[in-house]
């Protein structure tokens, strides 16, 4: 199977390459991004004869025609929030389309009767969170007769305790993403099957992750996930979506930014002059001066609960993922994060890898455009992402009635 | 006795204001600030006293000052006029009036070369004469004086929210001038040692210490404060052996402050960043910010400012700490008489100028010249007025046998 790779040089594009050059199934990566120089070095040190390179701006209709001529997966990691023009352009050379998406997808689900026509797939929105997520969501709901509620509880967590660092401020995805967005638009929960919107960070509390995250403090968030699971599973009445964004430190940090304003955009007076409050504390997060103690070690994990009715007895399962010591090490040795940037965030692109592998092996039958967890088979991707080395963990409980 | 109290629309003359109209000897007190003269208007009318006298004054004009200045017997300089307080000071020496102020911002050693002229008019200039430094030297010095020699100096100083600050909505508060903490965390720390002044890392040598409930223990570090210079200049052959200042905030306020600086919003930060072409300085975004927080919604914030001066030493033989306590009393009666009042923030500092003015006006300090407060101030009687205008005063002496 032949992929290319559109964005490839961005944090989220490093996990994909490095998952994709270990899938024998794959015979072609062209990666491509519109960053020149980093582009060389990157496929350069993937040192793989497969991988070819070539410069291609994510958004250019045209251009994204010319280069995806003969692939069969267009996989799009671009940092860009307008993804309808590469969704097009795989739609017309005849390739499946996978993205990380990051922008509204209205236009690319109404590309669903087209893909279908020409046999492609289309999957929007599919890292972890949308995406991973979902599908463990999705395996759960598979095994209900009646789902009852769904909660995901997501963690990017810089485990090295702040006080082992000089910086201030250190961040998993984007520190835009957690100050314009995560600590600042209304946080969402589905109740009664209904959308209602809370404050940002709403209803915080501690859950128990897996591996060396631990019992973190969660609180609400805008949610993608949610809102793709109630989009496909209305009858779903109550959904939650929390995460850690940091130890409790951290997210008095961000918290406390927010409340002193600086996650406002719009320009200020600043002794005469207007001034973006965002813009300032962008500028100096971005300078924050070097490291002198310990570098970060940023682990992401989670998954969902998922409770419901089975054979008429209440059931509930807990799906977590989270990725290997071995898999951590071995992206350590390979030098990601020179790539990566501090973030282990940047294994955000393996579940676009395991797709990928999946669409390869033949493993997914549905064609036409959906948002994540609708059409993957869910136990073969958790097994492929095992095989990856992710820790999957899923558990049943099953209630029984109290009769006494 | 006629008093002028300058920048009397800022905290510390506030307070200043209604120390003064407390005493019966006081006939006439001149208020003045060159801005925010609507504010001060509104202090004068609440508080309602025909000694009050109101103007517009910029003080840093000597001659408009000495206008000001004729007739009075003390010039209580409140006012922010960096790089002029020289003018004020030469303006009081010119109308025949003693002078005090809060701070000069490094024009102290100009104002000393006024000190034969002070003299010759039998005059007093106090400068630093605000609660740290001023009430802190007096307090060494009242110590000091009840030893024979003393080895150190230690300030043990806190200023605390005891309000939980999830019991706010407003995210940070500050006791005294959020300028001046930013500005004071950030520096080197200043200490007195082993013969000499040395600086060292911002904020050295924390300790945990413990203040009275409701403040309870708090994290203190070294600060640039001028103590262990002033009282080792002022005192050269003491034989100090160690001189330091460490202060601390409750601990939401302390972890605010810190992270802020390190981030780069410390005020004393001049070279302004590049923000799409726009040259800016963090700290001004930062107060910009803060000027337009909502108003609190919930409890507002109650700030409790506590000093210790203790100081080890000898006497008859035996080996002494003293230790001088003195802070705004949660709850107090003075509390609430100066707040009625319309005193706010850290409003103690006036007090403390106020009270060395008063002293000055009752010919209770005998030296003549341009002096720091250890200097000139009776240290007794000086302590002594701290607990009377109602400041909860311990003093405390453990001998070690």
């Amino acid at each position: 199977m032949k992929v290319i790779i559109l964005g490839g040089c961005g944090f989220m594009g490093l996990s994909l390459l490095t998952y994709l050059k270990e899938q024998k199934d794959i015979s072609e990566i062209l990666v491509t991004d519109i960053d020149t120089g980093k582009l060389k070095e990157l496929v350069n040190w993937l040192n793989d004869k497969r991988f070819s390179a070539k410069v291609l701006d994510a958004t250019d209709f045209n251009a994204i025609i010319e280069a995806a001529k003969g692939y069969d997966i267009v996989l799009n990691v671009a940092a860009v929030p307008n993804k309808l023009p590469a969704t097009k352009a795989a739609l017309a050379v005849g390739a499946n389309y996978i993205d990380s998406g990051a922008g509204p997808a209205e236009g690319q689900l109404a590309l669903d009767e087209e893909f279908k026509k020409r046999g492609l797939l289309g999957i929007v929105h599919m890292y972890y969170s949308p995406g991973l997520d979902n599908v463990l969501a999705h395996y759960a709901i598979e095994r209900l007769d009646k789902t009852e509620s769904v909660d995901f509880r997501w963690s990017v967590v810089d485990i090295v305790p702040p006080s082992d660092h000089s910086r201030q401020l250190y961040w998993g995805l984007s520190f835009r993403g957690i100050m314009l967005h995560h600590f600042t638009l209304p946080s969402r929960r589905v109740e009664n099957g209904k959308i209602l919107e809370l404050p940002p960070r709403a209803e915080p509390e501690v859950f128990a992750f897996k591996g060396p995250v631990g019992s973190l403090k969660v609180a609400g968030l805008p949610g993608e996930s949610l809102v793709w699971l109630h989009k496909y599973y209305p009858e779903i009445p109550n959904i939650t979506y929390k995460e850690a964004l940091g130890n409790d430190i951290l997210n008095q940090r961000y918290a406390f930014l927010a409340a002193l304003g600086f996650n406002r955009t719009d320009p200020i007076n600043v002794k005469g002059q207007m001034v973006s409050p965002w813009e300032v504390i962008q500028y100096l997060a971005n300078n924050q001066l070097p490291e002198t103690k310990k570098s970060p070690d940023i682990r992401h994990g989670g998954g969902v609960i998922v409770r419901g009715i089975k054979d008429g007895q209440k059931v509930e399962y807990n799906i977590q993922q989270w990725p290997s010591e071995s898999l951590v090490q071995k992206h350590k040795d390979m030098g990601c994060a020179k790539f990566g940037g501090p973030g282990g965030t940047f294994r955000n692109g393996s579940p676009m890898g395991t797709i990928a592998v999946l669409l390869a092996r033949g493993k997914i039958k549905a064609k036409g455009v959906y948002g994540p967890g609708v059409v993957e088979p869910t136990e073969e991707f958790i097994k492929q992402e095992v095989s990856m080395g992710q820790n999957v963990e899923i558990s049943k409980t099953v209630i029984l009635r109290n009769v006494l | 006795m006629k008093v002028a109290v300058t920048g009397a629309s800022g905290i510390q003359g506030m307070s200043a204001m209604i120390y003064l109209l407390e005493q019966e000897d006081v006939e006439r007190v001149f208020v003045s600030d060159n801005f925010h003269l609507e504010r001060l208007k509104d202090r004068v009318s609440r508080l309602n006293d025909k000694r009050l006298v109101m103007g517009q004054l910029d003080c840093s004009d000597q001659k408009k000052a000495y206008e000001a200045f004729k007739g009075y017997d003390v010039v209580i300089n409140c006012a922010y006029t960096p790089g002029s307080y020289l003018a004020a000071t030469k303006a009081a020496l010119e109308a025949g009036a003693n002078y005090l102020d809060l701070t000069s911002m490094g024009e102290q050693p100009l104002q000393h070369q006024l000190h034969d002229e002070f003299k010759k008019k039998g005059l007093t200039a106090i400068l630093d004469m605000g609660t740290a430094p001023g009430l802190s030297n007096i307090m060494a010095v009242y110590c000091m004086n009840k030893l024979d020699k003393t080895d150190s100096i230690d300030y043990y100083w806190g200023i605390a929210d005891v309000v939980a600050p999830e019991e706010h909505t407003r995210p940070l508060y500050w006791g005294f001038g959020f300028d001046g903490i930013m500005s004071l965390i950030a520096r080197p720390s200043l200490i007195y040692e082993d013969g000499q002044l040395r600086e060292l890392e911002p904020r050295a040598r924390p300790i945990l210490y413990r203040f009275k409930d409701p403040i309870g223990d708090l994290m203190v570090a070294g600060l640039p404060h001028p103590e262990p210079r002033m009282l080792s200049q002022s005192f050269p052959d003491a034989g100090f052996k160690h001189i330091m200042f460490r202060e601390g905030f409750d601990a939401d306020s302390s972890w605010k402050y810190h992270f802020l600086r390190d981030l780069g919003f410390n005020s004393n930060r001049t070279d302004p960043i590049d923000v799409n072409g726009i040259k800016v300085k963090p700290f001004d975004v930062l107060v910009a910010l803060l000027e337009q927080l909502p108003p609190e919604g919930k409890k507002p914030a109650h700030i409790i400012s506590e000093g210790n001066c203790v100081v080890q030493g000898w006497k008859d033989g035996q080996r002494v700490e003293m230790k001088v306590m003195i802070r705004t009393a949660p709850d107090s009666e003075m509390h609430k008489r100066y707040t009625s009042k319309g005193a706010f923030g850290s409003y103690r500092t006036g007090i403390c100028a106020a009270m060395a003015g008063v002293m000055l006006g009752r010919d209770l300090i005998e030296k003549k010249g341009v002096y720091e407060p250890e200097l000139c101030v009776p240290a007794e009687l000086y302590i002594q007025e701290q607990a009377k205008v109602g400041m909860e005063v311990e003093i405390s002496t453990k001998v070690t046998l």
